[in-house]
């Protein structure tokens, strides 16, 4: 290659000057494509941790309906007794500094009032509607409060409340379809 | 003495000798020096690399709108307040169940099956008590359980309560 080794020999090499060019452009680049792939990372957590919140649910109503109660409440970031077989492999309880939290609630319903001590004849019926109620709820636990806030986007604020770096959402069986919706 | 006859003189062979050397030393130090116009040339360069790197950093400490496709959502002003409050009438309606199945109330929350952590329970007497939370801005909010705020019950409107058990 005549004048090849010539031409390569003769270039003094890199300058500063050429240097601080290159590394202005390697930071361009990195900032330009930075927030869009912070985006992409940050949507591919949430939809994961959806996917995750979702499989519990499921796997907690579908315990529920088999077994006509809520499984137990578990330790951060553990299956559920009597869930674990539910659940997908690919379910995360606890990673990447998320961590799910399931618990059976046994509460009183909603603004149930003490039957007032009257005088009632003993063959009188009386209303006997159950006082108490159970719920389930699903937590989930991280730091990262913009997490949170796409968590309580997702599934609204009705149904999930957010609070001290933790966000839960309340499960409650699927509505029976009523006679009319079946209808036709 | 040899029969070959000389080509040159030893004076002859030392010249040529020389002007070698001296011409292999002026082409390696032409190799070796910058050309002059190399410099001068790439003057831009500096000032062109500290735009770029004045500019990444612009982009870097506050991206365009045209550059993230979106920004990450932050919680609603009041959000964590009316958690807070979602958490302590939770924590109080098992309270009531537990009292309403065993007759009394806890001692304490960890004889609870559930319970929210950061939630701290007061006994006043056998029916009374009163669960205190904090608020995002650090101050104390207090269910008490002889007088709950409305503002308690409000946030489980949506919770899809009163079906089948």
């Amino acid at each position: 290659m005549p004048g090849g080794p010539r031409a390569v020999r003769g270039w003094p090499g890199p300058t500063l000057s050429d240097a601080l060019l290159v590394l202005a452009s390697l930071a361009l680049i990195i900032s330009l494509t930075g927030p869009y792939l912070r985006w992409t990372r940050f949507e591919r957590r949430v939809t994961q941790v959806v996917l995750n919140v979702d499989s519990v649910r499921t796997a907690a109503l579908r315990y529920r309906k088999r077994n006509g109660t809520w499984p137990e409440s578990a330790p951060a970031g553990e299956a559920p007794p009597g869930l674990a077989s539910e659940l997908s492999l690919r379910v995360e309880l606890a990673s990447d500094g998320v961590r799910l939290v399931w618990r059976r609630w046994s509460v009183m319903k909603p603004r149930y009032e003490e039957p007032a001590v009257t005088f009632t004849p003993p063959d009188t019926l009386v209303s006997t509607a159950p006082a108490l109620d159970s719920l389930g709820s699903i937590s989930v636990r991280t730091p990262n409060e913009s997490l949170l806030a796409a968590l309580l986007l997702h599934y609204g604020s009705a149904a999930s409340f957010a609070r001290d770096s933790s966000w839960t959402l309340i499960v409650r069986p699927e509505p029976r379809p009523s006679r009319t919706d079946s209808i036709g | 003495m040899s029969d070959v006859p000389e080509v040159s003189r030893a004076e002859e062979r030392e010249r040529l000798l020389a002007e070698t050397l001296a011409h292999a030393t002026a082409r390696e130090e032409a190799f070796r020096e910058p050309p002059v116009e190399a410099g001068r040339a790439s003057w831009w360069k500096v000032p062109l690399a500290l735009l770029i790197l004045l500019a990444a950093g612009w982009m870097a400490a506050s991206p365009p709108s045209w550059l993230a496709p979106a920004t990450a959502p932050t919680l609603p002003p009041g959000e964590l307040e009316r958690g807070a409050r979602a958490a302590l009438y939770l924590q109080a309606r098992e309270i009531d169940a537990y009292r309403r199945l065993r007759g009394r109330l806890p001692d304490s929350l960890e004889e609870l099956p559930a319970r929210f952590d950061g939630v701290r329970y007061v006994r006043s007497d056998n029916r009374v008590y009163q669960l205190i939370g904090t608020r995002p801005d650090g101050s104390s909010l207090v269910y008490d359980s002889a007088h709950p705020a409305p503002g308690f019950a409000a946030v489980s409107q949506g919770w899809g309560e009163g079906g089948r058990p």
